[in-house]
């Protein structure tokens, strides 16, 4: 073996005993070496650890007191806005059923019609009105011979009382036809 | 008996590994650790400091081989984690996260450094002989580690930034290459080949210190 290649095992050797902390030069590091911080930067640095916490634990209350109070604002808002919502639903319900109740109570009372006589007359007038402007529209949409004809079927079944009105009024209607009426 | 180099990667990976199932509760824990600081519980923080902040502080102290830089760095590092704890979220170690952001923290104090030589100049203090000494029984122990330090300083001063920075987190951290090479921004082979390069340079830089040599 050549002389770097020996060397190089040999720094391998000394390397491992070095990494398994076994070797002289590790164990006289660590005899020689030994200082340790002084005491006041102990202090010092313990303190500022405790300092820190100090914040810590105001800073944690601080945020638990704000997450509490904006919980219970949202809390409260939505409370409020469901007891409006709530009231609002509650009131529209109300109305329907008041308005169902009395839609039922109206279906279910009994009929009654109470009659003003004035106004019963008034009626009467229009219906006889009516009745009389039907039979002058009938009168006007009869033909004259239809009109002669009915009058004539009167006479044969022998109601002359009312064949002779209906004579009349055929003359009324017709003054220049009175020749054509039947005798 | 030596392993052949084709050997090695399934070694390596065997050490890998055992590396990751040793952790995996550390990991958890951290992470943890983390997310009780983040919910308001500072002991969980006090746990997580004191587990980390040697390591951490060592990496710092041997980055920047200056005591105040490393000072600073440390109290920036763990702003930063404090800082972060809200939108810290289990995606790696937790140690994976506290030194990618001590490494980044090394990076731009090394930048600005650069800077600074370069308009002013100065030396870069060589922080050996402020450093606290380790607790030793006897004197000649204490004379022997100073003298040790003193040298691993001078040859840890020798490796480039790079491969300084993989040796340290490899020292300090506790993760596995491949989490220091993601730390690093580089490929686990480049990692790799810097923690070699490293460990290479300072055996033969510490050659003198007998007591410390492997036994080859």
């Amino acid at each position: 073996m050549s002389e770097s290649g020996e060397n190089k095992v040999r720094d391998d050797r000394i390397l491992e005993d070095y990494l398994a902390r076994k070797s002289a030069l590790s164990m006289g590091y660590r005899r020689v070496y030994v200082e340790a911080p002084p005491e006041e930067l102990d202090r010092a640095i313990t303190a500022r650890a405790r300092r820190a916490l100090k914040w810590l634990v105001p800073g944690v209350l601080a945020a638990a007191v704000a997450f509490t109070l904006v919980i219970g604002i949202n809390v409260g808002i939505k409370g409020l806005m469901n007891s409006m919502v709530g009231a609002e639903q509650n009131i529209n319900a109300r109305k329907k059923l008041a308005r169902e109740a009395a839609e039922r109570a109206r279906l279910e009372a009994p009929v009654s019609v109470i009659i003003d006589p004035k106004e019963l007359s008034t009626a009467r007038h229009e219906v006889q009105t009516t009745a009389s402007q039907t039979s002058s529209q009938l009168t006007r949409d009869h033909t004259r011979e239809q009109w002669l004809a009915r009058i004539e079927t009167l006479k044969r079944r022998g109601k002359l009382t009312e064949a002779n009105q209906e004579l009349k009024r055929f003359q009324a209607a017709y003054p220049d036809k009175v020749g054509d009426a039947p005798k | 008996m030596t392993k052949t180099v084709a050997e090695f990667p399934s070694a390596f990976e065997q050490r890998r590994l055992g590396s990751v199932d040793r952790t995996q509760n550390e990991k958890e824990d951290d992470a943890d650790l983390m997310l009780r600081y983040a919910h308001g519980e500072a002991r969980a923080f006090d746990l997580l400091y004191a587990r980390h902040k040697g390591p951490l502080y060592r990496y710092l102290l041997r980055q920047c081989r200056d005591r105040a830089v490393a000072d600073d760095l440390f109290q920036d590092v763990w702003d930063r984690v404090i800082r972060s704890r809200k939108h810290y979220q289990i995606r790696a170690k937790f140690a994976t996260f506290l030194y990618r952001i001590a490494h980044n923290c090394a990076v731009d104090q090394f930048r600005s450094r650069a800077r600074r030589r370069d308009d002013q100049s100065d030396p870069v203090e060589d922080s050996a002989d402020t450093l606290a000494a380790p607790d030793a029984e006897r004197p000649d122990r204490q004379l022997a580690d100073a003298q040790f330090r003193d040298a691993f300083q001078r040859a840890m001063d020798t490796l480039p930034d790079e491969q300084r920075a993989v040796f340290l987190l490899y020292e300090e951290s506790g993760l596995a290459l491949d989490e220091i090479a993601e730390i690093t921004g580089v490929g686990m082979e480049t990692a790799k080949s810097r923690l070699r390069y490293a460990v290479s340079k300072l055996r033969k830089t510490l050659g003198a210190a007998n007591s410390y040599r492997d036994e080859d």
